[in-house]
């Protein structure tokens, strides 16, 4: 029988998304001194009419659900809370993009708000070059909170006590804390982050200004937007060629830093800045990544040899080897515009972006996909079955993995990591099988889909304001389900059937 | 695990060498082509010489006595590569507030350039200003400050009805 919910477990949900839902607008502030800084004044009431519809939707809920005092809450709640705020925040996301004119309608705004939470970075904007500021820099801060989390934006923010916290921490994805505290998680985080922030663009803005050639003032927002986007995996850009307009091996290469920068688990990121730096070497999830980066590079050079695409080894290098790293974190950068990957890559090639495309990178990091830990688990699950059908029958065969500790493999892991890499080639076949609904070959939908599902970005030319709203809802839902790692999604449908069917 | 490594490296470097050294020959007249026309038939316009017209993005990229101007013809845009000199002309670039003078090209189209490590570029001979670009205005929509002015209203509503209802239980 199902239990239908109690007012309690309602209230107890609104509040917290009430919360989440505040924070998240808060953030709106943001491009509002942006677009401040650079002179604009339509941006500041585009962005002040998201703000307040964020703050008066959150606290609507806060003050409609009343919690008596110290209310904690279970992990189901935890799960729905997350996934609601994700929609939540798409919807409220989308208010100053569509404000902006430069979407179609609002359904194609919000395709660019979950695109940019999730970290996707498929783009239905129109006439990008000529995009304020302000709602530029809202594309990319978008995957940077995305990215970071939305929850763990709001634990930061807004949370004061650990155990009403941690259900939601775990719900977007995250199994793993870095310290036995989720708020200190949530604040190393940030401190990584911000390092990084600094670090990343310096780096960016220096190549913008000197091997680009843009202005000073230029090559800073751009540096800013394309850490936001690089070390975030998301992959939007402040131009319309995405990449390809700086026309600059060097400035793609920096990119490239931030962009693995991003890949790492930021459990490894703690080992590196706790001195541990031989985990780099030992790891399960760097090894996988070194061994499976290796099989795409030399899939897409067989693929490019093949199809002749480029004449000479530094071509192969900045669009092959880029496009590459950027399938296989999961980033979604372009140095090669869309047309040109299924018409002169040849299928050799495309196979690899689409098998970097689906592995991902690793677990507790911003990009999507399979991640590489669960890849490593089946990987060596297999070789112990192999391993054990060689030995005699009375032989005990054990494997032992390293990630962040010694741990030896057992089969709740491996069923575990096997069941969501099911859910997620299910997840690409099921977009694909839409795409050829609505009309399009085979090849082009299986790669939009594993691009939307996996939360990478690449696009062979698919996604467009043009294309049907249906694909555009279908590709929506790929990239929701792909960034929260359909747990808590699963939950949030379950919990809605349970109000609607329950007794 | 080193011979796997020699092996890998093998195929790597194989597939290097097995990529041909493609050389592009202008022919001599001029096609007017869009962008779409470009990205979608690339292999077909490879060595052309095409003429292209588009808007000037964002700023003028010097690259020594070259320099790259990022052309958009409200389909897409194209990176043409042009002596520095005949820049010397555009006085605005495309952004929020500005709309970039307008170009038009003559050049050769190539899909995969020898010289630019595979861009999609068009390497320009003649290179011409058709018309000025100039400062936007921005429009205020009244319906946004309208909407804006409701929202106050209602955040105003929500703060008094909560302020209010805290009083109640704590009385």
């Amino acid at each position: 029988m199902i239990l239908r919910p109690q007012a309690l477990d309602l209230r107890l949900i609104a509040h917290f998304l009430g919360k989440i839902v505040l924070a998240f607008g808060l953030t709106m502030a943001l491009p509002i001194g942006v677009a401040v800084v650079f002179g604009e004044q339509v941006p500041v009431i585009d962005f002040a009419v998201g703000l307040l519809a964020s703050v008066c939707v959150g606290l609507a809920l806060i003050v409609a659900a009343r919690l008596p005092g110290k209310t904690d809450m279970e992990w189901a709640h935890g799960m729905v809370v997350v996934a609601a705020a994700w929609v939540g925040c798409m919807f409220l996301g989308a208010v100053p993009l569509v404000l902006s004119g430069h979407w179609g309608s609002y359904l194609d705004a919000c395709f660019e708000a979950m695109s940019g939470l999730a970290t996707t970075g498929l783009v239905l904007v129109k006439d990008l070059d000529h995009l304020s500021h302000a709602a530029n820099f809202w594309r990319h801060l978008l995957m940077f909170l995305g990215g970071q989390g939305v929850i763990v934006v709001a634990i930061s923010l807004l949370f004061r006590h650990s155990p009403g916290a941690f259900p939601l921490y775990v719900g977007e994805a995250r199994e793993e804390k870095i310290l036995p505290n989720v708020i200190e998680t949530a604040k190393f985080i940030w401190l990584v982050s911000f390092v990084y922030f600094v670090l990343g663009t310096a780096l960016l803005s220096a190549a913008g200004r000197f091997a680009v050639g843009l202005p000073w003032k230029d090559a800073v927002f751009h540096g800013v937007c394309f850490f936001m986007a690089g070390f975030d995996t998301g992959g939007f850009a402040p131009q319309s060629q995405n990449i390809i307009f700086y026309q600059s091996g060097v400035f793609e290469m920096a990119t490239i830093v931030v962009m693995v920068w991003g890949a790492i688990n930021f459990n490894l990121h703690y080992a590196i800045w706790t001195g541990r730096r031989a985990e780099m070497r030992r790891d399960i999830e760097v090894r996988t990544f070194a061994a499976t980066m290796t099989l795409v590079a030399v899939l897409v050079a067989l693929g490019l040899a093949q199809s002749q695409a480029y004449s000479g080894a530094w071509g192969f290098v900045r669009r092959g080897v880029y496009q590459a790293v950027s399938a296989h974190t999961g980033t979604g950068f372009q140095s090669v515009y869309a047309p040109e990957l299924l018409a002169s890559w040849g299928p050799l090639a495309v196979v690899g972006l689409l098998f970097a495309m689906g592995l991902g990178a690793s677990a507790c990091s911003t990009t999507g996909g399979m991640k590489l830990l669960r890849v490593g688990i089946i990987a060596k699950a297999l070789r112990e079955d192999v391993k054990r059908s060689l030995s005699p029958e009375s032989a005990l065969v054990t494997t032992r993995l390293r990630h962040l500790r010694d741990t030896f493999l057992d089969d709740r892991m491996v069923r575990s990591a096997a069941l969501i890499v099911l859910a997620y080639i299910i997840l690409y076949l099921a977009g694909a099988a839409a795409g050829c609904f609505f009309g399009y070959d085979f090849v082009s939908a299986l790669f939009e889909s594993t691009s939307a599902a996996a939360n990478v970005g690449l696009s062979c030319g698919l996604t467009d304001p043009l294309m049907p709203a249906g694909l555009k809802v279908v590709y929506i839902v790929q990239m929701w389900l792909g960034r929260l790692e359909f747990v808590s999604a699963f939950v949030l449908i379950g919990f809605l059937w349970s109000f609607l069917r329950g007794k | 695990m080193k011979k796997t490594s020699f092996f890998i490296i093998g195929l790597f470097v194989a597939a290097l060498a097995a990529a041909p050294c493609a050389a592009a020959q202008p022919p001599e007249a001029a096609r007017p082509v869009s962008a779409e026309e470009l990205l979608n038939g690339a292999r077909g316009y490879d060595g052309e010489l095409v003429e292209f017209e588009g808007e000037v993005i964002r700023a003028v990229l010097p690259r020594g006595d070259h320099a790259w101007v990022n052309l958009h013809d409200g389909t897409a845009a194209i990176g043409v590569w042009v002596p520095l000199a005949a820049t010397a002309e555009v006085r605005y670039a495309g952004t929020y507030k500005v709309r970039g003078d307008r170009v038009r090209v003559r050049g050769v189209f190539h899909r995969a350039c020898p010289q630019h490590q595979g861009a999609l570029d068009i390497h320009a001979v003649r290179f011409t200003v058709v018309a000025a670009g100039g400062p936007m205005e921005e429009r205020l929509d009244r319906g946004k400050v309208f909407l804006l002015a409701v929202l106050l209203g209602v955040l105003s509503c929500l703060l008094i009805y909560d302020l209010l209802s805290r009083k109640r239980a704590r009385r």
